[in-house]
């Protein structure tokens, strides 16, 4: 893991660029002091740090454009970023890139409860968009963690997800229109108020792009009616085993619950010991599920899991009598980071996904990785859609304890995509796993993504050393290596 | 035409090599059912995928299934049907609409992903580009690779998913698809309300949608469009409102909605069977399987009304509206049906029209899909490029014009 040397080129240079950048910009949108960039040098992924060559702060999407333009024509990087809440070095910055931090584009444009829709700024967190509809009934679904932070654009680039992506999805089910600036400094508007496009479908593609592919100036997202009811229920496992069955059982009879959350016994204990709202402090596994819909739905639904869940031997089951009670059960799932982090110096957050099925095999894995390399593993989990975040626990100031986590961590993603999973389930690729992108994809696969990339930034100007572990000329990308002649199967006509 | 038939995606590579050596275009097809749909392909040589079939891996308590591209959908929705699953996204079968003679089988999964179709749950459940996990595919660079996974939550590199979904197999051929499934509804029930005009249905619609009613389907339909599927409503317009889930949900829901309208509001109920003939229907376009000319329009669902008022005003016209008001479609013969309807689009605030069933002629003449801007159009331009340099795949099947 690290961020690629920078060129001596570009840093030799840094004056006549700050310089460069002043003669279009307003003085206040640049930083150029290292006292005034130093707020800018990581972001959720704080073990990295790394002071930008100078940090733009446009407050205008002409500004935006202009910026852009001019990297481009004097061959200077872009590390975009929203919020720097990225927990996977999404915008880290560059020693020889500018960060283009999109904060000041901070206000909703248009709330159309006709439509079902809002257009907001990319610097807008994702809890204001609920903030701005809830008193009209509404709300934004995806609620990463982070949500009070978070910035709109930032959920584009990542497609974030959260707890409740099993009935509503992830963000890129959400968005229904972007407006992007590419390096050429062009303004695009892909998508609208209506649904899909007409042509392909490029709003996908940007979603999660982790931003390499264009910088995100406005957004347009669908906006839900809150249910009627939500109520959630607290079941209690002697086993983490016994808890990721009584999972299964209940997708198996039909229900997909708004929420379905799994805490092993160390992290419901650093979260009881943090909230105190009643965790059973000495069951293996805890599960949270929470039904939402029509009060009588909710209610009879959730008389069919306590029984799915008394099934699968459950120790404890407790339901939401109120809504305060409701928020309870899920203050100590939401502060789970913060609560381990009162437990240990550092931790590493890792976001595999697995079939669900495969939750024992990667449990008795983790507790012997634990094991070889001396470190603690605290461990939440999206359990519905097998979404793991395990919370690696170590000390920075002890030597090599960082790098044995990063380690202990890489062999727990390994062993996600050995299981039939995938690296990242919602924080991205970033620089965390961009050296694990060959666990996953082969060269062709990778070679074949950055063909897309080099559709939109051909001389890889925009976030570089993010999610390609190497990355190739797009002049050799684009090559093809056709051999007439080599015919293994003969039978076949030719043309 | 002389067709190909792959059994296994190394064929399927071999073909395409060739074909990139050769310089020659190449014709894709699952069951042809939607063969006219799009401009013309001008190819010698075709590639049917129908022996590229059958299931690699079905796990219901995984809500997910791996298939190769040329399995029939009704293939799949009877196996998912069996363990009370479904594809939310509710495929269409244009079978009927298209009364395509040459094809007696049913459409094709890979046909259904690539066309990135969706009935009446597009509103409330997505399209398949929401459905589509990852799949296996040659490129037009005769290069066999792989994008997504098997497991429902996934942001590890570029979601490629959504690019194959709705590109008509212009940027590759797709082999193994990975769907997310879901439980199917219990019961499916519908609400029939009349009224006296599109817009006023179109209301009692939005209505219903920014409730907590989760209604999962919202339909428009004009009177003749009714009648077509056999739906007599006894008033120029009705607007007709799918409810689903459990027995006891379905029937509170039904009583919400019943509650939001005036007491003097009749509201007709159709059950199960009934209401899911009437939604197969309508997904599939029933209403106007007759037509030469049909267009697919999608607008913010609050202008549709509107926008087919204004169309009707200019020519004689037959359509209904679904996605709640967001989805148009609008059956004429008028040969400049396309101007009237892309202006008004403009005037509405945007969205995209396309050509979904006309004659040869029609095709090769017009815009199908909606002119871009010329921005937008150069970056397709180079993302299609990406992915089929030399166009062998399917070549001017959905090629953009660019907006004037």
């Amino acid at each position: 893991m690290g961020l690629p040397a920078p060129e001596e080129a570009i840093l030799s240079r840094r004056d006549d660029i700050i310089a460069g950048l002043k003669s279009f910009l307003p003085k206040e949108t640049i930083l150029d002091s290292l006292t005034s960039m130093r707020a800018y040098d990581a972001d959720g992924l704080s073990s990295y740090r790394q002071v930008p060559l100078a940090v733009v702060l446009p407050t205008t999407i002409q500004q935006v454009a202009s910026v852009m333009k001019w990297c481009k024509d004097n061959q200077v990087k872009i590390v975009p970023r929203g919020a720097g809440t990225s927990l996977s070095g999404g915008a880290t910055p560059l020693a020889d890139g500018i960060l283009l931090s999109l904060a000041k584009f901070n206000q909703i444009m248009d709330i159309d409860y006709e439509n079902r829709c809002v257009v907001a700024q990319p610097g807008v967190t994702n809890l204001a968009i609920t903030h701005a509809v809830e008193d009209a009934g509404f709300y934004y679904a995806p609620d990463p963690s982070s949500q009070i932070a978070c910035s709109i654009g930032g959920n584009i680039a990542e497609n974030s997800g959260g707890v409740h992506c099993l009935k509503y999805g992830l963000t890129t089910n959400n968005v229904l229109a972007v407006q992007i600036v590419t390096i050429e400094g062009e303004i695009i508007r892909i998508g609208g108020k209506h649904l899909d496009s007409g042509s392909l479908d490029l709003l996908g593609v940007l979603t999660g792009s982790e931003g390499l592919l264009g910088v995100v100036t406005e957004v347009t997202v669908r906006i839900l009616r809150k249910p009627s009811t939500q109520r959630a229920m607290l079941v209690g496992f002697e086993s983490a085993l016994d808890a990721g069955k009584a999972v299964s059982d209940v997708i198996s009879a039909g229900i997909i619950p708004a929420g379905m959350e799994m805490m092993d016994n160390p992290a419901i204990r650093a979260a009881e010991d943090f909230v105190n709202v009643g965790y059973p402090r000495d069951a293996g596994a805890l599960l949270i599920v929470e039904l939402d819909g029509p009060k009588v739905e909710v209610d009879f639904l959730l008389q069919s899991v306590e029984a799915i869940m008394q099934k699968a031997g459950a120790n404890s089951v407790r339901l939401s009598q109120s809504e305060q009670e409701r928020i309870d059960f899920w203050a100590g799932r939401k502060a789970a980071f913060p609560a381990v982090g009162r437990i240990s110096p550092d931790y590493l957050c890792m976001d595999g996904t697995i079939p669900r099925k495969a939750l024992p095999e990667m449990l008795v894995k983790m507790a012997s990785l634990s094991q070889q390399y001396g470190l603690r593993v605290a461990n939440v989990f999206h359990a519905g859609d097998g979404n793991l975040h395990p919370l690696i626990l170590f000390d920075a100031n002890v030597d090599g304890d960082l790098q044995r986590a990063e380690a202990f961590g890489a062999d727990i993603l390994r062993h996600c995509v050995k299981l039939g999973g995938v690296l990242t389930g919602e924080h991205g690729v970033g620089i965390e796993k961009r050296d694990l992108m060959g666990e996953m994809f082969n060269e062709v696969d990778l070679k074949q993504q950055q063909r897309l990339k080099c559709a939109f930034d051909p001389q890889h100007l925009l976030n570089p050393g993010k999610v390609f572990p190497q990355l190739h000329r797009c002049a050799e990308l684009g090559r093809m290596h056709v051999h007439h002649g080599r015919l293994p199967h003969p039978d076949l006509p030719r043309f | 035409m002389q067709s190909f038939y792959p059994e296994k995606i190394e064929n399927l590579q071999e073909i395409i090599a060739n074909a990139v050596a050769d310089k020659t275009a190449l014709k894709i097809e699952g069951a042809a059912t939607l063969d006219a749909v799009g401009h013309p392909v001008m190819a010698q040589y075709s590639v049917n995928m129908h022996k590229c079939r059958g299931i690699i891996d079905y796990d219901p308590a995984e809500l997910v299934l791996v298939v190769r591209a040329g399995t029939p959908l009704i293939e799949i929705e009877a196996m998912l049907a069996s363990e009370n699953q479904f594809l939310a996204f509710e495929p269409p079968h244009f079978n009927k609409l298209f009364d395509n003679k040459s094809t007696s089988t049913s459409q094709t999964i890979g046909g259904v992903v690539g066309a990135g179709l969706a009935g009446s749950r597009r509103v409330s459940a997505g399209s398949a580009r929401d459905y589509l996990l990852g799949f296996t595919a040659v490129s037009g660079r005769a290069e066999v690779f792989k994008s997504g996974s098997r497991v429902m939550k996934n942001v590890t590199g570029y979601d490629l998913s959504k690019l194959m979904s709705g590109s008509f197999g212009t940027l590759a051929i797709m082999d193994e698809i990975t769907l997310k499934v879901l439980p199917a509804p219990e019961i499916v029930n519908s609400c029939v309300i009349a009224a006296s005009d599109l817009k006023s249905a179109q209301q009692i619609i939005s209505q219903v949608f920014a409730s907590p009613v989760e209604a999962s389907g919202g339909v428009v339909l004009p009177e003749k469009s009714a009648l077509a599927v056999s739906l007599d409503i006894g008033n120029h317009a009705a607007a007709i409102i799918r409810i689903e889930g459990i027995q006891v949900s379905v029937t509170d829901r039904i009583n919400q909605i019943k509650s939001m309208m005036p007491t003097t509001q009749e509201i007709h109920i159709l059950e199960n069977t009934e209401s899911r003939n009437l939604w197969r229907s309508v997904c599939d376009c029933l209403p106007l399987a007759d037509a030469e000319q049909i267009w697919r329009i999608s607008v913010p669902p609050s202008k549709g009304p509107a926008l087919f008022d204004a169309v009707s005003r200019s020519t004689e016209i037959s359509g209904f509206l679904d996605w709640a008001g967001g989805l148009v479609w609008i059956a004429g013969n008028n040969k400049e049906l396309h101007q009237i309807i892309r202006s008004q689009i403009a005037f509405h605030g945007g969205g995209h029209a396309t050509l979904f069933k006309a004659d040869i002629s029609l095709r090769s003449t017009l815009s199908v899909f909606q002119p871009l801007p010329a921005a937008l159009h150069a970056l397709e331009m180079r993302v299609r490029n990406a992915f089929d340099p030399c166009q062998i795949l399917n070549p001017m099947r959905t090629q953009p014009s660019i907006e004037i």
